[in-house]
Order: C-alpha cells, then sequence, then structure tokens
C-alpha cells in the first residue's frame, strides 16, 4: 500500500507538463546522440549535463536519465544497422542482431530490441519500488567506518568490471581520486594542489573533466578512424514481429530481465555486465546453439532486456546509498550534487518527491521510447548517413559552451582542453577513463569517511574490521579483487572485455 | 619485433610521474595524526599506491604486449582540437558567443577531412546562430551575442 502511495506521488511528478516535456527532450536527445557512433551514454550524459543545471531538481534529473536510456536504445539501432555498438553494453547485441538485420529483418530485430527493453524496463521500475525503500533504512545504519568500505567495494567494482588490465584500472582510480582532491580541504581549508591558481581552489569540476575524458578525448580518437559507415539499405520488410519470433522472444525477454535486474543492483553491475551475462547463458540454454552468432532472435532480445533493466536498477545503490555504481552512475551523482541534493539513505525521506518522481518518469520514459521511436527509426537511420565532419565541429562547439557555461569561467575551458588531450592519450594507452571517473566522485568522499572513523575510533584503524558490516564489505572486496586476479577468471575476464 | 617503448611502459611511466608530482604536493601539507588525520595524508598515501601501480604497469609491460609496436599520436588533429576550445576561450567573453562559436567551429573542422573554407564558415555562421538563438535567447545564457569588441 505504502509503496503505491509512493508510486501515485511519482505520477504526480511525472505527469507535469514541464516533466513530461523535458524527459521527451532527454530521451530524443539521448537517443539521437546514442544513435550517432561514438559517442556513448557517459559521453552524451557529460557533454548535456551542464544544460540541465538551470532546471528544477526533479526535472533535471528525470532528464538526465531520460538522455541514458535514449542513449542506450539509440546504442542498440546503430549496433543493428551498422555492426557499430553505440556502447559498450550493445556489443553483445551487434552479434546477432546485425545478422538479423544483413537477413533482411532489421525491422524485427529493432523491435525486438524495443519490446525487450520496455518489458525490462517496467519490472526494473518495480523492483526499484520495492526494495529501493528498505535499502536505503539499511543505509541508515551506515557511519564513517561503513561508508569508507563502501566505497572501497564500489571503487573495486569499477575496477574489476573496467577494461584492460587491473593495475592500470587501479592506477586510474588513484588519478580520479587525487585530482579529486584538488580544491581547500574540507576540514582544515588549506589549499591543496592548487599551483596557485585562485580558480582552482574550488575544486576542479567533475563535469569539465568528465566532458575532456569521455567527450573530447574520444572525438579525437574518433577521428583517426576514417568513416567506414554503411548503414543498411535492405528493406525492412516489417517492424511487426511473427508468431515464431514472439515465441522464441519470451523466454528470453523474461531470463535478461531477471539477469539484469540481479546484476544492476551490484556495485560496478550495470548494463554492461548484464547484456554480456544474459547473452552467455541465452547461447547456454539455448537447443540447438548453432542459430546463435547467425542471426538468433534470442541473441537479441535477451542482451537487449537485460541492459535495461540493469541500467535501471544500477540507480539503486545510487538513490539509497549515495554510491554510484558505475561512471554513468558517478555522473548522475553529480548531476544531483550540483543541484544541491545528497544522493543517500535520506533522499528518500527528504526529497520523496524527486525519488518517487524520478523512478516513475523512468517508466513514463520508456513508454516514450516505444512509441516515439519505433516510427522514428527512419529518422534515425538518415542521421546515421550524415557525415562525421559535420558533426564533429558541432560537437566541440557544445563541449565549449557547455564547460564556459558552467560557471561563466574561461578557466574552466582551458581545464577542458586539458582533459580532452588526457583523455586523448588514455585512450592511446589503452586506459579506461570510467574508473579515474568513479575515483573523482569516491575520492574526497571516501577521505572524509576516512577522517572522520579514524576520529571517532580515537586513531584505531582496526574500526574498519571491527564493526561487522565494514568488515562486510571490505571481504567483498578483496574477494572480488582476488577472484578477478584468478589466472583462469583473467583469461575469461579478457575474452568478455574484447571487442 | 618488440620495441621498448610500447603503450605498457608509457603508461606506467605515466602514472608514476603523475604520482610523483603528488606526492611532492602532499609533501607541504600537514600528515596530522593517526586520530587527527592531516590534509596532506590521504593524499600522499593516494599518491604512493600510485606510483607502486605504475612500477607495476611498467616492469610487466614486456610480458603483456610485446607485439604492439608504439603508440602513434595524430598531433595535428588534437593540436586543431584544443586550438578550437582555446580560441572560443579567448574569443566568447570580448567578442561574444556567435564569434566565438564560429571561430571554434571553423577551426576545429579541419582536424578531419577538411571541408571546403566557404562551407566550413557557413556552418560555423549557421551553428553560432543556432546556438545564440537556443542559448542565450532560449535558456537565457548571460552572455553576449556579439561582445563588446564589436562595439556593444
Amino acid at each position: 500500500m505504502e509503496t503505491l502511495n509512493a508510486l501515485l506521488l511519482g505520477f504526480d511528478q511525472a505527469i507535469l507538463p514541464t516533466n513530461l516535456f523535458w524527459c521527451l527532450i532527454g530521451t530524443l536527445l539521448g537517443t539521437l546522440v546514442g544513435v550517432l557512433p561514438g559517442l556513448g551514454p557517459a559521453a552524451t550524459m557529460a557533454i548535456l549535463l551542464p544544460f540541465t543545471i538551470g532546471l528544477e531538481p526533479v526535472t533535471s534529473l528525470i532528464m538526465m536519465a531520460g538522455i541514458y536510456y535514449g542513449a542506450q536504445y539509440g546504442g542498440s539501432t546503430t549496433a543493428i544497422l551498422l555492426n557499430l555498438p553505440g556502447e559498450a553494453s550493445s556489443v553483445v547485441t551487434a552479434i546477432d542482431g546485425y545478422k538479423m538485420a544483413r537477413n533482411g529483418r532489421a525491422g524485427v530485430a529493432l523491435s525486438t530490441a524495443a519490446i525487450g527493453s520496455f518489458f525490462a524496463g517496467t519490472v526494473a521500475t518495480l523492483l526499484l519500488a520495492l526494495f529501493a525503500p528498505s535499502l536505503a533504512e539499511i543505509g541508515l545504519l551506515f557511519g564513517p567506518a561503513e561508508y569508507f568500505s563502501l566505497m572501497i567495494l564500489g571503487l573495486v567494482a569499477s575496477v574489476v568490471l573496467s577494461r584492460g588490465s587491473l593495475p592500470k584500472a587501479l592506477a586510474m582510480v588513484f588519478i580520479g581520486i587525487l585530482v579529486g582532491l584538488v580544491g581547500q580541504d574540507v576540514q582544515t581549508a588549506v589549499p591543496r594542489f592548487t599551483l596557485g591558481l585562485e580558480e582552482m581552489s574550488g575544486g576542479i569540476n567533475f563535469v569539465v573533466v568528465a566532458m575532456g575524458l569521455f567527450g573530447i578525448g574520444e572525438l579525437i580518437k574518433d577521428l583517426e578512424t576514417p568513416e567506414s559507415r554503411t548503414a543498411i539499405n535492405a528493406p525492412f520488410f516489417s517492424m511487426i514481429p511473427s508468431r515464431e519470433d514472439w515465441r522464441r522472444m519470451v523466454a528470453p525477454i523474461l531470463r535478461g530481465t531477471g539477469i539484469g535486474s540481479v546484476l544492476g543492483l551490484l556495485p560496478g553491475g550495470g548494463a554492461l555486465l548484464a547484456a554480456f551475462a544474459a547473452y552467455a547463458i541465452e547461447k547456454r540454454v539455448a537447443n540447438p546453439p548453432e542459430g546463435f552468432g547467425g542471426g538468433a532472435i534470442e541473441g537479441v532480445a535477451a542482451p537487449e532486456s537485460a541492459n535495461n533493466a540493469g541500467a535501471q536498477t544500477s540507480f539503486v545503490p545510487l538513490l539509497t546509498l549515495g554510491l554510484p555504481a558505475n561512471a554513468v552512475m558517478a555522473l548522475m551523482f553529480g548531476a544531483l550534487i550540483m543541484q544541491g541534493i545528497a544522493p543517500g539513505p535520506t533522499l528518500i525521506s527528504e526529497h520523496p518527491d524527486v525519488f518517487w518522481g524520478v523512478i516513475v518518469s523512468m517508466w513514463v520514459g520508456n513508454v516514450m521510447l516505444l512509441v516515439l521511436n519505433l516510427p522514428l527509426i527512419g529518422v534515425w537511420t538518415r542521421l546515421l548517413t550524415m557525415p562525421f565532419h559535420y558533426l564533429f565541429p558541432a560537437i566541440v562547439v557544445f563541449c565549449s559552451i557547455g564547460a564556459f557555461s558552467l560557471g561563466n569561467s574561461v578557466f574552466d575551458l582551458w581545464l577542458l582542453g586539458a582533459f580532452g588531450v588526457a583523455g586523448y592519450i588514455f585512450a592511446k594507452l589503452d586506459c579506461d577513463p570510467a574508473p579515474l571517473v568513479m575515483g573523482l566522485i569516491l575520492g574526497p568522499m571516501m577521505e572524509e569517511n576516512f577522517r572522520r572513523a579514524m576520529f571517532l575510533a580515537r586513531g584505531n584503524p582496526s574500526v574498519f574490521v571491527d564493526r561487522p558490516i565494514s568488515a562486510g564489505l571490505i571481504v567483498l572486496a578483496v574477494l572480488a579483487i582476488t577472484v578477478v586476479a584468478l589466472p583462469k577468471i583473467k583469461a575469461v575476464r579478457e575474452e568478455a572485455f574484447q571487442e | 619485433m618488440t620495441s621498448r617503448l610500447n603503450p605498457q611502459l608509457i603508461a606506467g611511466l605515466l602514472f608514476v610521474l603523475i604520482g610523483a608530482a603528488f606526492l611532492l604536493g602532499s609533501l607541504d601539507l600537514s600528515y596530522g595524526t593517526w586520530r587527527k588525520i592531516g590534509p596532506g595524508a590521504f593524499p600522499g598515501l593516494v599518491a604512493s599506491a600510485l606510483i607502486a601501480m605504475g612500477l607495476i604497469v611498467a616492469f610487466t609491460a614486456e610480458k603483456h604486449d610485446t607485439g604492439k609496436e608504439r603508440p602513434s599520436l595524430y598531433s595535428s588533429k588534437v593540436t586543431f582540437i584544443i586550438a578550437a576550445i582555446v580560441v572560443f576561450g579567448l574569443v566568447v567573453r570580448g567578442g561574444g558567443l556567435l564569434p566565438a562559436v564560429f571561430c571554434c567551429c571553423f577551426i576545429s573542422s579541419f582536424a578531419s577531412r577538411p571541408l571546403q573554407p566557404v562551407k566550413s564558415a557557413l556552418y560555423g555562421l549557421g551553428l553560432g546562430a543556432a546556438c545564440s538563438l537556443a542559448f542565450i535567447k532560449g535558456l537565457s545564457m548571460p552572455l553576449a551575442i556579439i561582445g563588446p569588441w564589436f562595439g556593444y
């Protein structure tokens, strides 16, 4: 009953005309940028984040969330039509989706992805509504020691799930933490690493870092690969799945939804892991498995449901514990902070309208995607043929305007350029920027909680293992990192992240 | 052929360098005591860990990608994109949004198969006009479309 009332409160927010409008804008912009190859959800959100500051908190979050799943959705469109996964979690969709398109079944592949995503989104929204409040209650029991350990777990998870080698990913986390510490020390107001520059005393804006690394850095890298895009010209025939298609997609959608919902909840989980796992399981369940890789509808239905469910439920740790589970959630975290809302266990009780409004609007956004995007696929595909040399100057312009508008400061533009170069160098050296962004967000909070916990424990570091919840979280983190370091799992992981 | 300067080694050295810079910076700050930790301790710890990771990455370099050659840098593309951002920053206050967008778009377009200058300029003007409408008229960004340099 309580959940129902809460959902109704959310509906009140979600169907406000302004919120509906910005939800629509968010999903459309997200799809648009997600469709354009090279820019995934993280880059899309980083580039568009500065423009949401002027909106009301709920509205801006609704729009950001819309951009997120819109971009996810657009990513699967390019995966199916171009064999170009717009973002990592569509990599597996491309395998069978593109084959389906080659066989003249692009329409069915796209509608399967849409139907699966919609179903998964609906289920995940309900799960969020059911479980988030109780998780937040657990979060209320957390003291500084527990928070510190939780963040360790979050960072470890982001390291474990990143591309590339473990020490490299760890190093990226450390760089992120250090960059996050630039500025005045919270407790003593001593300036740190500001190089004597007044502009740096407030710290480095994480949006600028994210825009530089994800937006500019990857853009420069994309410029190196010559354009070789050929959209499928085969006629779509029909968007409507046949009876046989329906029969074959039901079970994979259900399984994908389940896998995605669970994996999304874990720190470090989310869309990417969910999609990979769902595809692997479908392949195992399939009887016979030969159809996979050759255009099996199951190979589209399962990962697309899973990544949408995972995308949705990965909001749970963010909204209830204040722990961003992946780089995209780190961006959402930043968006919340910019709006003056601290994500964490008190969010639900202090800002119920924000919490429930965002959750219900996710479902509304999924409806919009389903209703709007299927008829618009023609428009999106035409966009794909837009030459890149018209597109990228516009992206540079948007990044510049965005960075400048954050604080009306030209200094942020110099930072944008610097982190753009850094992002490009990291890309060249095979260093995944996602852990850096996680470190950037979590680093300062970790330091604060560490110092507070040590003060409360009178300088006894054993506080982190004496308290049961904290000890449990540390054990989980240690387990995660040992498991990944094991040779056999390492091989599987390397295979999974190979494109 | 194995070049000693493979991406792993460069990455490792880069990590050590960044770590060392932050470690040096943290030495000026107080480390405090276990009970009352100073502003320097945490960054010092993280910077040391970063140096350690950098060393691991560098020393295991050979084992990892022996086949990979030195990464090539396309410096001209980087230069144009960064120059575009910098020029935007130099122009935006004095010149206004329209000229800033125009310059930014025009310069960055040289990073790829260049459009003909006329086309590129027209595109820049169009984009500048669109951005001025959207951001200044639409989202009321506090900025002039044409700035004081042009006597406004």
